[in-house]
């Protein structure tokens, strides 16, 4: 799902429950996301959303580590969870990257783009998450679930 | 049509188990994907344990598919009963090596994958380019 650009909950309540950061190095990314997954665990959160939301997190992270950082480990991928008190949670990841265009990115379910061996990870989080946005030019990514 | 125990007889087993070589801030990732090769009727049988994502695990199976093809192994089954998870970079592995098995007269046909795993193939519309079955054996005689 997407919402209207600019739109979204509120951020001005969120509550802090992770603020991490890891080297861009995509055997950074498991611990991350297993971490997260932990946290959402304890947050009682059911096992079809903890799965739907670590696969959205392992993209992300895995497109600030490619795209964003270019598989420099010295530069580092941000990642948070936060809850509002209506126990929606939001992950913010982010990179030092120049950013992107979302908008640009080509539909991998069209014919001629199915046996490409890369371009999904923005889309598949968009089918995850309830509410994904792209700020700063595209290198700070919120993606909210209910 | 073979004799299954024969074939047993002859099944060759490669085991390799793909471990992240660092610990990230002293957290123990559970990021390990265990692949395990055998042969059975001309068909190449890979069981996977483990989480399919990028990093070490995409990687090692990358390294035994391209073995596979380069040995001339372009029948495989992939026995996903253990991945808990594929990630984008896991399923753009599957249908590269698919593509390429098919275009060698061979095929790469799906042994229950779960139904996260069946979730997200059917996401990003690949999932119908599969054979799935739901055992190895059926997979196999598939290939006859």
């Amino acid at each position: 799902m997407l919402a209207e650009p600019g739109s979204g909950p509120e951020n001005s309540a969120l509550s802090e429950l992770l603020d991490l950061s890891m080297p861009a190095d995509s055997e950074a990314i498991a611990a991350v996301v297993d971490t997260i997954t932990e946290s959402l665990a304890q947050l009682d959160v059911p096992e079809q959303k903890r799965l739907e939301v670590a696969l959205a997190v392992q993209e992300a992270l895995a497109n600030a580590v490619v795209h964003g950082c270019e598989n420099d480990a010295s530069k580092q991928v941000r990642c948070q969870l936060k809850s509002d008190p209506n126990g929606r949670i939001v992950i913010i990841v982010t990179d030092p990257g120049p950013g992107f265009s979302p908008e640009l990115l080509s539909d991998p379910k069209r014919s001629e783009n199915l046996y490409a061996d890369h371009g999904r990870g923005v889309y598949l989080i968009r089918q995850l998450m309830d509410e994904v946005h792209f700020e700063h030019g595209g290198n700070e990514l919120r993606m909210w679930k209910y | 049509m073979q004799n299954p125990a024969a074939s047993r007889k002859l099944e060759r087993v490669l085991h390799r188990h793909f471990h992240p070589t660092r610990d990230w801030r002293g957290v123990s990732a559970e990021d390990s994907l265990d692949i395990s090769v055998r042969k059975r009727s001309q068909v190449q049988v890979v069981q996977l344990r483990g989480p399919l994502r990028m990093g070490p695990a995409v990687d090692g199976l990358r390294q035994t598919m391209e073995e596979a093809l380069g040995n001339g192994d372009t029948r495989i089954v992939l026995n996903l009963a253990e991945v808990p998870m594929i990630d984008s970079s896991g399923i753009g592995l599957l249908v590269r090596f698919l593509a390429s098995t098919k275009q060698r007269g061979g095929n790469i046909k799906l042994v229950q994958p779960n139904k996260f795993a069946v979730q997200t193939l059917r996401l990003v519309g690949v999932l119908n380019l599969f054979e799935i079955f739901d055992d190895d054996d059926a997979a196999v005689a598939s290939f006859a």
